[in-house]
């Protein structure tokens, strides 16, 4: 019964994330909100900074529900399988650099989950404590998404912007990256954790 | 730039982005409605128990 409700739960969170996903950012909306209206760099601010901090947010909640070892990297794969199959279900438009739903983000997305993984598991001394865990946890896995993104996916898909991108622009996005990693990905799980534990 | 932008999209997803934290703002109030009551009781029953002030 145990072991049925750590895959159960972790696929619920998966397929709730992939779905509120694709509620909240219909069609071009992230590039759109991401370089129009905030005028950030482009390529990869987008995946930085809402995308991977999102996985990263579905998949520590989970780990905090079950506290088991491999939670993580079963939240983000059932949740990079059930987007391409809600995208090609209700043929919704995705903007077409990001490459949604292909092997390419589907494989990134496992990575991402597996960097998770990882970082939990070397951090799991007891004398750091939660907040740090999580927020270090989710700024690598995120940074690690956002580089694997850059060289498998907008190289191909954009290379004339990636060709363009200088040191400065890099730090730019790596940092708004690592934000979006703190704030989504680090702290916003532990504050979901807190309201559903609250009794 | 990197592809095409749409402001509806970006519009909408504000919107909807609004709709969420509103309904979990609602969920997280509901489900914290014993304690809010239990320390407004608390607090009500301090301010009973006051002693009066003589001025």
């Amino acid at each position: 019964m145990e072991n049925k409700r750590e895959i159960i739960l972790p696929a619920a969170v998966g397929i709730v994330g992939a779905v509120v996903f694709l509620f909240a950012f219909p069609g071009l909306a992230i590039p759109t909100i991401m370089h129009e209206i905030l005028k950030l760099p482009s390529p990869g601010t987008g995946f930085g900074f809402i995308i991977g901090p999102f996985i990263i947010m579905c998949s520590l909640v989970a780990y905090g529900l079950i506290k088991k070892h491999g939670t993580a990297v079963i939240t983000s794969t059932i949740l990079a399988i059930f987007m391409p199959l809600i995208i090609f279900i209700f043929n919704l438009q995705m903007p077409k650099p990001g490459k949604f739903g292909s092997i390419e983000f589907i494989i990134g997305v496992i990575i991402l989950g597996a960097a998770l993984e990882l970082v939990i598991y070397l951090l799991r001394e007891k004398g750091i404590s939660k907040t740090i865990k999580y927020i270090i946890s989710a700024v690598v896995a995120d940074i690690i998404f956002l580089a694997y993104s850059m060289l498998f996916i907008f190289s191909q898909t954009v290379p004339d912007k990636y060709v363009q991108l200088t040191i400065n622009k890099i730090l730019i996005i790596a940092g708004v990256s690592a934000a979006g990693a703190v704030i989504i990905g680090g702290l916003l799980p532990l504050l979901i954790l807190k309201i559903i534990k609250f009794k | 730039m990197c592809g095409p932008i749409d402001y509806g999209a970006a519009a909408l997803s504000i919107y909807r982005l609004s709709l969420i934290f509103a309904v979990a703002g609602s969920l997280t109030m509901w489900k914290m409605r014993h304690f809010v009551i239990q320390k407004t009781k608390h607090k009500m029953s301090v301010f009973a128990h006051e002693p009066s002030v003589n001025v």
